[in-house]
């Protein structure tokens, strides 16, 4: 597989790109034929190109943080990003992964912080859209015959879309008002526990009572049951058969080992 | 409807709802998995995890043809998401056909690059694009899918002959047509996938047919799409100029 750049291609790409994102014509305006029209118009076909494609893409990996700015701050929003974090792949995917990250930079301490929750909240969501499947379905029976000696050694298989996102802020009536085309309501207060995960007909995100969250944390990190449960307040530890199923009930878990 | 064709991209997932749909399509139609986004002439390194999501879905949908195109879309691991133009140099069309044969080397089989609109070239050519385009295809061993709106939008925005563009490729290597309709700028045309088939397209794709013969041929619509019986419309209508080429030449060409 050829590896090694070439330098002339590399360079008049490198001219290329830093005329595209930065407006920066010294290196390559020398190298396009003029023919009629002016380098600075042909550039600027390719600018657009670049940077309406850019935000049209983020915008269908954030349709909720686009509806809370309203079009037009979206479209300022995705060109300051692109430009500061562009695209670091050929599939659209993945030019959305840093925009909670350079969001929250922006917002933090603002009366907007909970923007860049809502952003975590919808990467993770782009994260579970693609995530493998399993059809695993867990069989609560079995677990219930499980001498209850053996009950702390447990382990649970989680579906490869679960995701865990602590939010600072109340966004979950956020994305439901998103959901069923309700006008959006403020954002609520924080924190929230949310759990994103695939179902057959989609995406959906849960709020979790924070005991539920914290068990189902340690359960994705690989602990037991047992090893789950002690991480809880002792006055939380006895109901462990209500939080099964109200995990279960979810769809997080797909199998008992 | 014969045959689909889709952006290979939108289908790198390790499971979900696009990947159930393409295996549901793939029981009762051919397939075709056209990228955009593994820059064959750019000067970064390939991108290996790129081209293992291709190779894995290859592997998984089993399509009858797979394409790239003839562009370069990142540098200095910055992507633009676009299909940009290379220089018609030979030391571009040598590198390129390196970085094509080493993508058919990992995905066990040939695929068709394709030709894109441009809105500007780059001094210092050494050959049309027609010249590098049946050159990149010889060194490579690749075949071509050939898109005759961008020929005809390239050819005016730089003021080329598209009728020497489409006899400068040779017939044996083209394995897919496109079409598609473009945007009229005022001073240059863009290749925006948003319109039905201009006039000036079709009479082309009727001189490619008269010179290729049979060639699949798929309609790119992707923006502001119309209804649906507007799309089979315009896909009926590229079966009439087919028929038509057919009754003239006695060739015949095939449309999705």
């Amino acid at each position: 597989m050829p590896g090694l750049p070439d330098p002339a291609l590399g360079e008049l790409h490198g001219q290329f790109v830093r005329a595209i994102l930065h407006r920066d014509l010294a290196g390559v305006a020398g190298r396009i034929r003029v023919g009629g029209l002016s380098v600075e118009r042909r550039l600027a076909i390719y600018r657009t190109n670049a940077r309406e494609n850019f935000a049209v893409a983020l915008a269908a990996a954030y349709p909720l943080l686009h509806r809370c700015l309203g079009p037009e701050e979206f479209r300022e929003l995705a060109w300051t990003y692109q430009r500061a974090c562009p695209s670091p792949s050929g599939n659209l995917f993945h030019l959305g992964e840093r925009l909670a990250g350079f969001l929250a930079a922006h917002v933090s301490g603002t009366g907007r912080a909970y923007l860049a929750d809502v952003a975590r909240l919808e990467w993770a969501i782009q994260e579970s859209l693609v995530a493998g499947d399993d059809p695993g379905v867990p069989d609560l029976p079995a677990l219930a015959a499980v001498p209850g000696a053996a009950l702390p050694g447990v382990r649970c298989r989680l579906h490869p879309s679960v995701r865990l996102l602590p939010a600072a802020h109340g966004v979950f009536a956020l994305w439901q008002a998103l959901q069923s085309g309700d006008a959006l309501p403020g954002p609520a207060p924080g924190p929230e526990h949310l759990l994103i995960l695939r179902r057959a007909d989609g995406v959906v995100v849960h709020r979790l009572p924070a005991a539920d969250f914290a068990w189902l944390g340690c359960v994705r990190q690989g602990g037991t049951l047992g090893e789950a449960l002690a991480g809880l307040p002792v006055e939380q530890q006895a109901g462990l058969g209500d939080l099964l199923v109200r995990v279960v009930g979810t769809g997080a878990i797909t199998a008992f080992n | 409807m014969p045959w689909v064709e889709v952006h290979s991209e939108n289908f790198f997932a390790d499971g979900g709802a696009k990947l159930a749909v393409l295996d549901a399509v793939r029981q009762d139609y051919g397939l075709s998995l056209h990228g955009v986004g593994l820059s064959l002439g750019g000067a970064d390194p390939l991108d290996r995890e790129h081209l293992a999501c291709l190779k894995r879905l290859v592997q998984r949908a089993e399509p009858a043809l797979v394409s790239e195109h003839v562009a370069w879309g990142s540098a200095g691991g910055v992507f633009l998401n676009d299909l940009l133009p290379l220089p018609c140099t030979m030391a571009a069309l040598r590198h390129t056909a390196a970085r094509v044969a080493a993508v058919q080397d990992c995905l066990g089989r040939p695929i068709l690059v394709e030709n894109v609109s441009s809105y500007l070239q780059f001094e210092g050519a050494e050959m049309t694009e027609w010249e590098f385009l049946a050159g990149l295809a010889r060194e490579a061993g690749c075949g071509i899918l050939l898109d005759v709106n961008n020929i005809h939008v390239s050819a005016v925005n730089h003021g080329f002959d598209a009728l020497d563009y489409l006899r400068g490729i040779p017939a044996a290597l083209v394995g897919e047509i496109h079409l598609a309709g473009y945007t009229d700028a005022g001073d240059i045309l863009i290749d925006t996938h948003s319109a039905p088939v201009s006039a000036p397209v079709w009479a082309l794709y009727r001189e490619a047919l008269a010179l290729l013969g049979t060639v699949p041929t798929l309609i790119e619509w992707d923006a502001e799409l119309p209804a649906l019986d507007r799309l089979l419309a315009e896909a009926a209508s590229a079966d009439a100029h087919a028929d038509a080429v057919r009754r003239e030449r006695g060739t015949h060409a095939r449309v999705a």
